[in-house]
């Protein structure tokens, strides 16, 4: 054997090496998260049980009903629909084990796009995990991609034009909130986005909120998004909000940007569709070190700096916006929702309790409210 | 699979193993190691990993 062949074997082995390690390290992040299923937890399902042509797949997410004995409303909350805004999931996963609901109903799903969970974006130094604290140990979950996996999707292409004929960047064939109402003969995403509006409207849902994250310089955020019929519930909430220190924009879902949950659930289903923003800087484009700390602290100098020079839509400054922040504003919200809710329509009512206030979440962090892992 | 992507998939094999081929061939360190490189995010995606 020659000497260069001899060195290409060696170079192969090491080769396999790497590939092995970086293999073991992606496959990890197909690992489900761990959710601990609360007391208010009656029954849970799969996607699959609305679409069943999701059954066996890796996006067959699940669905938690959090249900009282008395009649009610019915609220769906749905978080993780771009897995790299992790207040969504997280206010979910706090609903999931802490919530108990006393008149009514809620169904939640803490991560829509479970795809988006299998992968991350290392070239957007993305973490790929972040970590709590907890009084009964640590917890993590997983910081995911904004868009489906392209193992589970591909190819993208050149243009995504959507099912309202309206051209799109290619990438955006993955993204969750741009395939609604959904298609069953279309993409897997587009077959996704079918799945949770047949949850909302198979299951009557009269209230519907999707919970994001925006970056500070994009103009919504701290907001609240609402279809022209959930406008009213929506004025109302903002304006109890603002009563508690928190500020809210108030914007009606445009007629004319197809595909999105805020359009498209109210438009395809009797539901009051609202979509929720707070303010993350880990996915900004001009934040600087990217890594958990800054998922969870939000801390970070050139937003600082940027906020000085009016470039941003919220306040920074050195304290940032911590993920306790970002949770509490949203299940603070969704409280006031529900509440008004039930002022707005009685026969809707749904009540739940359980659920820490933006203050306690603060005080004591979020770890603190997360149910040891049996 | 769909058929797309079952062809993506045959274009990496038949590109990996001239890639392979090619090493052998190659008496240049620095080419082989190269090589090397590019072979790595080829094996990710054939196996579907990454």
């Amino acid at each position: 054997m020659k000497k260069n062949q001899k060195i290409a074997i060696y170079i192969l082995i090491l080769t396999a090496i790497v590939i092995i390690l970086s293999a073991l390290e992606f496959v990890d992040q197909w690992k489900s998260d761990l959710i601990v299923a609360g007391s208010g937890v009656t029954r849970m399902a799969k996607l699959s049980d609305y679409y069943p042509e999701l059954r066996g797949k890796y996006c067959d997410t699940d669905i938690y009903f959090l249900e009282s004995n008395e009649p009610g409303g019915t609220v769906f909350v749905l978080g993780g629909t771009h897995p790299n805004e992790p207040s969504g999931m997280l206010s979910v996963v706090l609903l999931i084990e802490n919530a108990v609901v006393t008149k009514g109903r809620m169904i939640v799903i803490q991560q829509a796009n479970l795809s988006g969970y299998s992968h991350n974006d290392p070239q957007e130094g993305s973490p790929r995990k972040i970590h709590f604290n907890t009084p009964y140990g640590r917890r993590e979950f997983r910081y995911g991609s904004r868009a489906t996996n392209p193992i589970h999707q591909w190819p993208d292409p050149d243009i995504y034009i959507n099912q309202f004929g309206q051209s799109l960047s290619g990438s955006e064939t993955r993204n969750l909130n741009r395939g609604y109402p959904g298609d069953p003969e279309g993409n897997y995403t587009e077959k996704i986005c079918y799945g949770i509006l047949e949850v909302i409207k198979k299951e009557e849902c009269d209230l519907s909120i999707d919970l994001h994250e925006a970056s500070p310089e994009y103009p919504v955020i701290n907001a609240i998004v609402a279809h022209e019929r959930a406008i009213d519930l929506a004025s109302i909430a903002v304006l109890d909000l603002q009563m508690e220190d928190l500020d809210y924009n108030l914007e009606i879902s445009p007629p004319s940007f197809r595909g999105l949950t805020h359009r498209e659930w109210g438009d395809y289903s009797d539901t009051m569709a609202i979509l929720m923003e707070s303010a993350n800087a880990s996915q900004g484009r001009i934040r600087g070190r990217t890594d958990e700390a800054l998922v969870l602290t939000g801390k970070d100098k050139m937003y600082v700096k940027a906020a000085e020079l009016g470039r941003l839509y919220v306040p920074y400054d050195e304290k940032g916006h911590p993920i306790e922040e970002r949770v509490g504003r949203h299940l603070t919200a969704i409280g006031v929702l529900v509440e008004n809710m039930s002022l707005l329509f009685p026969d809707e009512t749904v009540e739940y309790y359980g659920i820490p206030s933006y203050q306690e979440l603060l005080q004591y962090g979020y770890g603190n409210y997360l149910q040891p892992v049996k | 699979m769909s058929i797309i992507t079952l062809i993506y998939r045959l274009i990496i094999l038949f590109l990996t193993v001239l890639i392979v081929q090619d090493m052998f061939k190659e008496s240049d360190f620095w080419n082989q190691l190269t090589s090397s490189l590019v072979i790595i995010p080829f094996i990710l995606r054939l196996f579907m990993i990454k």
